[in-house]
């Protein structure tokens, strides 16, 4: 994933975190869908598919525990598993924590979305990925 | 300890799943449902060879119904209520009022002798719906892999094993609604068939039970039945779990039924509490006056060794750190990841877990099992570190259960 230097923090609401982030991601050229169901009843926030690799990103704007917890069992459905939240709102302890659980994060700041943490390979369950890769696909979300 | 499985809407498949029909002893029928879907309830119910009860539900007609559905129409139809004459005379305003006084001896004689006589008589509906019967017998007999030309016919006239009294929810016994009860005893034990008819204690808090239990006549059936508003297991604190406890071991002249219950009601089958009923995955407990507001199962995941829910992918990363939890239903099953399961998938492997729970603390005595529960909490406690935060359950109540179990 592209990398840039974080730049100050951006203020606004979560919609406004998946939009800019969502818009940052695809002026690089990624395919991004929002609100993808993925796993029981829940939606992720944004999944990126670029044919061959499948990847989560959770975003908020500050609960950082519900985001880690919600980016670890999106694990079970993408190859890689992000969190996002503005630049500013990021310290050692969610990267830190993140790690732990093999969790990615991505802070958004005026230079747009910039990987400070890389993931590690989910191992997801089959069948959830390859549903969320239909669900995707068929323009179902 | 006796399982009682509360038949919804949307469990026939389930109940026809020869693996979940192994798993409980008694099928509960909400009135609601055997009233509202009158003949195809009765053809599945008297088609599915599954002793069973009818709930009447007649807290539904307690104090204030707002904007009555067609079911309350049929049910009250069953109870010999006039709905619309109350939502009539509460000026049409899609309101009716049910308050203690509705219940005159004339109006508690016309209920009691109506839902009886209903329940008393169910097993006979099968006359008159032979087409529907034959269908959902065909049904039946396809899951089960039963031959028709094999299949008898004699079970369709089974009638249900209990018959149960109207009830009203009270809040003290001093409640005009616990007058409503003892008038429906009475009326029930001058009943011809008053030893066969369950009297029903429904209480706002369990510190009311032991007393209010005490207060049923002689003269009515050994089961019985309670049901504590609001009483969930995993959230009540220790005094109303005591109170329970106490309440279900000071009567050994009666066989006690939970009507809503969980783990720990099937632990007190240890000093003495004779059965429970819930649902397929849902239904351990249940608020009054919300008795109308519950719908199907959730799709979530029953823990056997935790005794709680939670949602399919959070089980699944418990199981991936720690599988012992999930192991009397993963040996009985396809190691298939818990969020592929179906959802009725999800309810055989909540029936199964039950059914695990029964088997392990049949003749088991209380403190054994409390010790059994702290173990399972240490295991958890273990574990806990490994998981993000947000996702970790809540599991304190299984120290709650022990501490009550292990002063008996």
């Amino acid at each position: 994933m592209t990398t840039e230097n974080p730049t100050t923090k951006k203020a606004g609401t979560e919609v406004d975190l998946v939009r800019q982030l969502k818009e940052s991601l695809e002026e690089r050229g990624y395919v991004v869908s929002e609100e993808v169901p993925s796993h029981g009843r829940a939606r992720t926030d944004l999944v990126l598919w670029d044919g061959e690799i499948l990847i989560g990103v959770e975003a908020k704007l500050s609960d950082w525990g519900r985001v880690i917890g919600q980016a670890a069992l999106n694990r079970q459905c993408v190859d890689q598993s992000y969190l996002a939240m503005w630049s500013s709102a990021i310290s050692d302890v969610i990267l830190a924590e993140a790690a732990r659980f093999g969790i990615g994060v991505m802070s958004l700041g005026d230079g747009g979305a910039f990987v400070l943490l890389q993931p590690t390979h989910g191992g997801p369950i089959p069948e959830l990925r390859q549903k969320l890769i239909g669900a995707l696909e068929s323009g179902l979300r | 300890m006796r399982h009682l499985l509360a038949y919804g809407n949307s469990d026939q498949a389930s109940f026809r799943n020869p693996v979940v029909r192994d798993c409980f002893d008694f099928m509960t029928v909400p009135g609601t449902i055997a009233s509202y879907y009158s003949d195809a309830t009765a053809a599945f119910v008297l088609t599915a060879d599954i002793p069973y009860l009818i709930d009447p539900r007649t807290p539904l007609f307690q104090d204030t119904i707002h904007s009555p559905r067609a079911s309350h129409y049929s049910l009250a139809e069953w109870l010999d209520i006039d709905l619309e004459g109350a939502v009539y005379a509460a000026g049409n305003r899609s309101v009716a009022d049910f308050p203690p006084t509705f219940y005159t001896n004339h109006q508690l004689e016309r209920t009691v002798h109506k839902v009886l006589d209903l329940q008393f008589s169910y097993g006979g509906r099968s006359v008159e719906i032979q087409t529907k019967l034959d269908r959902y017998r065909s049904l039946m007999n396809e899951a089960l892999g039963v031959d028709e030309e094999e299949d008898d016919d004699e079970q369709t006239v089974r009638p249900p094993d209990f018959a149960l009294a109207p009830y009203f929810m009270s809040a003290s016994l001093t409640d005009p609604w616990w007058d409503v009860n003892l008038r429906i005893w009475n009326l029930s034990v001058n009943h011809t068939r008053g030893t066969e008819i369950s009297p029903v204690v429904a209480v706002t808090n369990a510190g009311l039970l032991q007393t209010s239990m005490n207060q049923v006549p002689a003269g009515l059936a050994d089961t019985q039945f309670f049901w504590i508003s609001d009483f969930d297991e995993r959230r009540v604190d220790r005094e109303q779990l005591a109170d329970l406890a106490a309440a279900v071991s000071s009567d050994e002249d009666h066989r006690w039924v939970n009507l809503y219950g969980g783990f720990f009601s099937i632990a007190l089958g240890s000093i003495g509490l004779w059965g429970f009923s819930n649902g397929l995955g849902y239904s351990e407990s249940r608020a009054w006056p919300q008795l109308e507001a519950t719908g199907g199962a959730p799709p979530r995941y029953y823990i056997p060794r935790l005794h709680t829910f939670t949602s399919v992918a959070n089980a699944q990363l418990l199981y991936q750190e720690e599988p012992w939890f999930f192991e009397p239903i993963t040996q009985q099953t396809t190691s298939q990841p818990i969020p592929t399961l179906s959802y009725h998938e999800l309810k055989r492997d909540f029936a199964l877990a039950r059914q695990w729970e029964i088997d392990q603390t049949q003749g088991v005595q209380a403190q054994a099992i409390a010790q059994m529960l702290e173990q399972e909490r240490a295991r958890y406690l273990s574990v806990e570190p490994q998981l993000p935060a947000r996702l970790r359950l809540d599991t304190r109540f299984l120290e709650r259960w022990a501490d009550v179990l292990s002063g008996y």
